[in-house]
């Protein structure tokens, strides 16, 4: 069901163009603000960096902040925040790298559960497409191969393009990708074995700048003994400041908070990160988490352990955020080389 | 919030912190002495004008007043001897702060006032409103109902 | 450069082997280039971790303002200290956080700490080999070639007009090179946004803040933040919303530093951890200047300071109240 198709550099901004013009397209852009993301109106637009972005793309789907609902007391209205979706437009999610795509692939794990849907989440997952671009350079900090991502997985992504020299080759993975594709109207032209052969190329050349960073093997083993040793060191140099939760793009923990005036009000969900006391205080004053270590084992836990029994995956996607913004250079890459070389 | 006053003249909306044993006081002589002056004020009454912590003020800001009032004993006749000495050095810093980043000095004012000013305390709400009053709606720093960051 | 390192190295051994800490937190390389990262021995033969260079920028007096997990029982904590970390320290001290008899303090005079990602910049992406330094320079060896820097011309904004580059408070004091330091009093970054207009201030400052993300990083880099339940995470009562918004990221961080006046340094940690490179400093600076202006205080300079808010004059101006007594 997937197709190769070709595109030459001089017809790949009217590819985009069509886009813009039959769907909403949100991508990186030169100004995206705290967001990660800016509305496409032009192909111009669309700034792809090398490596990762600054930002994840969770703030697309899970915002981070979204009014639930608002209500008024005395009027006794409840206005859910609600969408309307227009029948074959879609909100195209563009510029994910393919470890940005994972990632919306393990929040889908969390987030889309038949029995327990987010419906805010799910409504609008389910009419959004991901085209996402492979990785021709990644960054010293990537680690994607070490959490069985890779510069060109698919999971994830409704269509992957990879940037060749002189050309792009459109590849279309899900049923969704191939009408957003076909939907455009335009003629695309089959990949070639030699457009194919470049494209091998590139990507064994783009692994061959990713250096291992540790390896899972022994990982689950090592992360089954909760009361180890080591996490006394492990979180020492940490200081609780939450950037590792808030541009990690698998991080999903939230808080929910009425916010009230008189007889108005909003419920509103935001993002919260279990490396701040206030995460697992109890209404009594008691705090299971006390200190940075067992704040520090929750978030390891959390995403190579706790995730691998819930999921059978584990939570990271090896983008290397966490690590390039870290006030204190906390190398995740070191703690979990760490734990698995523990003895 | 305002958008139904539209017919109406704007009339700000004040938080008064007046300490309970001066400027509190002085409050009361007024009403007792049936002086009158503007009704915008909203008093909320503290021990001492050293209890006032910034964090109150910004969040009347916040809670959508249009002007902060904080008035306590004059130095030398605090209750608790040095509260209001304290408090003139942190109002001090606040006034520069928010005058910095571009709040109108006007909206935060301080003022002592004692138990046996009623006439100067209808004076001063009347000053301080006035003052307000000429500066409009504080709107930039109210509580949001939805812009988020850009 | 290499001569204070290995002094350094000398001295933490001797603190270690003599039992007079069970602890000592310095640098160590970092695992990014141009970084180093804070580094916590416990250990004789760890020793050799430590390292002193432009690019030890963590003021690690933050690591004092709570109890460490993994103290040794010989609870005493050796600790490296730049100029504006030790004040940092003092201040920590005088606040009653730490005991003055818990600590031992290495000072170094500090030449300035170099701004890694602006040297990053200007380097767009070579492969960092090695680094070397020397009094004035820094030169980078890369992939096919090396470049030469004046340290001077990228160091920290905090850096650049820093008044106290000795340490205040110490036990050993390291000397890097000759150092004489030209602040300029009050800060020219100041000087220059209080001339613009009041609508124009407005507007920078919600420009320059309307990128946070209540990431609450400045809050934690800060040794100052210390209070176990901060007033951004108190729900009894819930002062301000917890979201991105434009009113609750103005609330926090007005709050923020308004307790910030009298004890801020200026030693620029919470710039340096913001992840958006927000300009903190051109808010947090004015109350160290205008708190020195006013009060003649600048904190963190004497074991024997009390807290600007915790002492008055009775001869304090008033200029400011609504009337004139």
């Amino acid at each position: 069901m997937a197709r190769d198709c070709v595109v030459h550099n001089k017809d790949f901004d009217r590819f985009l163009a069509l886009l813009i013009e039959k769907h909403s397209v949100f991508g990186p852009s030169d100004n995206d603000g705290s967001n990660g993301f800016t509305r496409i109106e032009t192909p111009e637009q669309i700034k792809l960096h090398r490596g990762v972005a600054h930002f994840s793309f969770k703030n697309f789907f899970f915002p981070q902040t979204e009014v639930l609902f608002s209500f008024d007391l005395a009027s006794k209205k409840i206005d859910a925040a609600n969408k309307e979706t227009e029948d074959g437009k879609y909100d195209i999610l563009i510029g994910l790298r393919p470890c940005d795509a994972l990632a919306v692939d393990l929040l889908d794990q969390v987030f889309v559960v038949p029995d327990t849907k987010d419906v805010y989440y799910a409504e609008r997952r389910s009419k959004t497409r991901i085209i996402s671009f492979a990785c021709n350079e990644p960054c010293a900090t990537c680690f994607c191969e070490s959490v069985g991502c890779a510069p060109d997985s698919e999971v994830g992504a409704d269509v992957i393009i990879y940037v060749l020299k002189d050309r792009y080759i459109i590849r279309t993975v899900s049923q969704a990708g191939e009408e957003l594709i076909n939907g455009t109207g335009m003629h695309f032209d089959a990949a070639s074995e030699k457009d194919r052969a470049e494209k091998e190329q590139m990507m064994t050349d783009a692994k061959s700048q990713l250096t291992r960073a540790f390896s899972v093997d022994e990982l689950d083993d090592k992360l089954a003994n909760f009361d180890a040793s080591y996490w006394k060191q492990i979180c020492q140099k940490c200081i609780g400041c939450g950037i590792c939760t808030y541009f990690c793009p698998t991080c999903h923990c939230f808080d929910i908070t009425d916010d009230t005036e008189g007889s108005q009000g909003r419920r509103i969900r935001t993002w919260d990160s279990c490396m701040y006391p206030l995460f697992t205080l109890h209404a009594s004053g008691h705090n299971p988490r006390p200190t940075k270590k067992e704040r520090m084992r929750q978030r390891i836990m959390h995403k190579f352990s706790y995730s691998m029994q819930q999921y059978g995956r584990r939570l990271c996607v090896g983008c290397g955020r966490c690590v390039v913004h870290c006030p204190v250079n906390l190398d995740l890459r070191a703690v979990i080389r760490e734990i698995t070389e523990a003895k | 919030m305002n958008e139904e006053n539209r017919a109406q003249p704007f009339e700000p909306k004040i938080i008064a912190f007046l300490c309970n044993w001066c400027s509190y006081a002085g409050a009361d002589l007024a009403g007792v002495s049936r002086f009158q002056y503007s009704t915008n004020i909203r008093v909320i009454k503290v021990p001492c004008s050293g209890r006032i912590n910034p964090l109150y003020i910004i969040k009347a800001l916040y809670s959508g007043v249009d002007g902060v009032l904080v008035s306590g004993c004059h130095p030398g006749d605090c209750h608790y001897i040095s509260g209001n000495y304290f408090a003139r050095r942190k109002f001090a810093l606040v006034k520069r702060f928010l005058e910095y980043i571009g709040i109108e000095p006007e909206r935060i004012q301080f003022s002592w006032v004692s138990a046996a000013e009623g006439v100067r305390f209808a004076q001063i709400i009347d000053k301080v409103t006035s003052e307000i009053r000429k500066l409009g709606p504080l709107t930039y720093f109210r509580r949001d109902t939805g812009q988020k960051g850009t | 450069m290499k001569r204070v390192q290995s002094e350094l190295v000398e001295n933490v051994s001797k603190l270690l082997r003599e039992n007079k800490v069970g602890l000592f937190i310095g640098y160590q390389d970092g695992s990014l280039p141009l970084r180093t990262s804070p580094c916590f021995v416990t250990k004789h033969e760890d020793v050799q971790r430590l390292v002193w260079n432009s690019f030890c920028a963590n003021n690690l007096s933050v690591y004092l303002k709570s109890v460490l997990p993994g103290l040794p029982a010989n609870g005493r904590i050796g600790i490296l200290c730049k100029g504006c970390d030790s004040r940092s320290l003092v201040n920590l001290i005088v606040e009653k956080q730490v005991k003055r008899e818990d600590v031992v303090i290495i000072g170094i005079s500090c030449p300035g700490v170099v701004n890694t990602d602006r040297l990053l910049a200007h380097l767009e992406g070579k492969k960092i080999v090695d680094v070397e330094e020397n009094d004035e320079d820094i030169v980078v060896k890369f992939d096919g070639g090396e470049e030469r820097f004046a340290r001077r011309d990228y160091l920290y904004e905090s850096c650049l007009n820093c008044a106290y580059p000795t340490p205040s408070v110490y036990d050993i004091l390291i000397r890097v090179g000759k150092h004489s330091p030209k602040p300029v009093f009050p800060d020219p970054m100041i000087n220059e946004f209080n001339k613009k207009s009041r609508t124009e201030r407005w507007q920078i400052f919600e420009q320059e803040l309307s990128r946070c993300i209540r990431c609450y990083a400045c809050r934690n880099a800060c040794p100052n933040c210390y209070c176990k339940e901060c007033f951004a995470e108190q729900t009894k009562p819930r002062w301000f919303g917890l979201t991105n918004e434009h009113s609750d990221v103005f609330f926090y961080h007005v709050v923020r530093i308004l307790h910030q006046a009298g004890r801020c340094v200026d030693c620029g940690a919470c710039v340096r951890a913001c992840p958006e490179n927000i300009n903190l400093r051109l808010f947090t600076r004015v109350l160290v200047d205008e708190v020195k202006e006013r009060f003649g205080y600048e904190p963190g300079l004497s074991l024997n300071d009390s807290s600007l808010l915790a002492t008055f004059s009775t001869d304090d101006k008033q200029e400011f109240m609504a009337e004139a007594d």
